[in-house]
């Protein structure tokens, strides 16, 4: 079901989040793949391989819950409004931002190669970041 | 001694768990809830995409720690993930929202472990006599030997008493199996 009232369900919205997803994805060395999902978990857009055996709705949901944990566990620190969380795996970095607009919530999933550290994790995902907020915007 | 226990709140969205947890919870319960972007699902502002959490002393010897799920069929994955550990189940149930006797049965189903050993309490709100009797001969007609309340979850005094008839159902289920 989907609330066409709702912005984030915009096709041009969706496909430019899409192609600002891809061409990061493109310009990005040790970068496996972006998803975006909207803070409630629905899944908007992704540049997962059509190939690869990953559920996009499962992993949309899973990192809204993911997104809203670390929002709780920082409030519960005395540190409110996380803005993004890091999972560490053998097979490389997990790496989730919390976007937010005026209107809009949403959250960015990045997965990275083994061989991608933190520093350059982020900073990949930050470039990102700037170019979603910026849509976001113009798009209110 | 004291006792420490895990208490889950399941149910669709919008049917009461973050209200109920926040209702029954000595201190200010913990949520996620998030902007709502599927008003057609249920017209609220927010939703709960993760958990909500509180913890209330029942007695001088028992620890109830509650944990709500969040209620939306896509966070499946993330439910038994919330649900380790729990001794039981509260079931809510909103019976003006379409579809709840549906979704009643999904949600039993999806925790079929509890359900099997009577280890969920259904407690409904917004809900007629006839819409109760009706509740009643479903889980009936499923097999389900569950309590069924009828209860505000904004109402205190309603959920401890829920509250404190599962664990009794809990008790005697124990004591059954022993």
């Amino acid at each position: 079901m989907t609330d066409s009232s709702n912005p984030l369900n915009s096709n041009t919205l969706k496909a430019a989040f899409r192609e600002a997803l891809k061409s990061a994805t493109k310009g990005s060395s040790g970068m496996e793949f972006l998803l975006m999902a909207t803070s409630d978990g629905y899944a908007l857009c992704d540049t997962i391989s059509d190939g690869s055996n990953i559920n996009r709705d499962s992993l949309a949901a899973m990192a809204a819950s993911f997104a809203g944990i670390s929002d709780g566990l920082a409030s519960q620190s005395n540190k409110p409004a996380a803005n993004g969380s890091i999972i560490e795996t053998n097979a490389g970095l997990l790496v989730c931002k919390q976007l937010k607009s005026n209107r809009h919530e949403v959250v960015l999933l990045g997965a990275f190669e083994q061989s991608t550290n933190h520093g350059i994790a982020l900073w990949s995902l930050n470039k990102v970041v700037s170019d979603v907020l910026a849509i976001l915007e113009n798009y209110n | 001694m004291q006792i420490q226990n895990k208490v889950l709140f399941i149910g669709p969205m919008g049917a009461g768990k973050t209200t109920a947890i926040q209702t029954l919870s000595d201190d200010v319960a913990a949520s996620t809830e998030v902007q709502n972007s599927n008003k057609e699902m249920f017209n609220k502002e927010t939703t709960t995409v993760a958990m909500d959490y509180g913890a209330i002393q029942l007695d001088d010897n028992q620890r109830i720690h509650l944990y709500g799920i969040p209620g939306q069929k896509h966070f499946e994955p993330v439910w038994p993930v919330v649900a380790k550990g729990a001794i039981g189940a509260i079931l809510l149930v909103n019976a003006s929202q379409p579809n709840w006797q549906q979704d009643t049965l999904y949600f039993i189903k999806a925790f079929d472990m509890l359900a099997k050993s009577n280890s969920i309490l259904v407690a409904a709100n917004r809900i007629t006599d006839e819409q109760h009797d009706e509740l009643a001969e479903l889980l009936d007609q499923q097999g389900y030997c569950l309590p069924l309340l009828t209860t505000d979850p904004r109402f205190h005094d309603e959920l401890v008493l829920a509250l404190n008839i599962l664990i009794a159902n809990l008790e005697i289920e124990i004591s059954i199996d022993d």
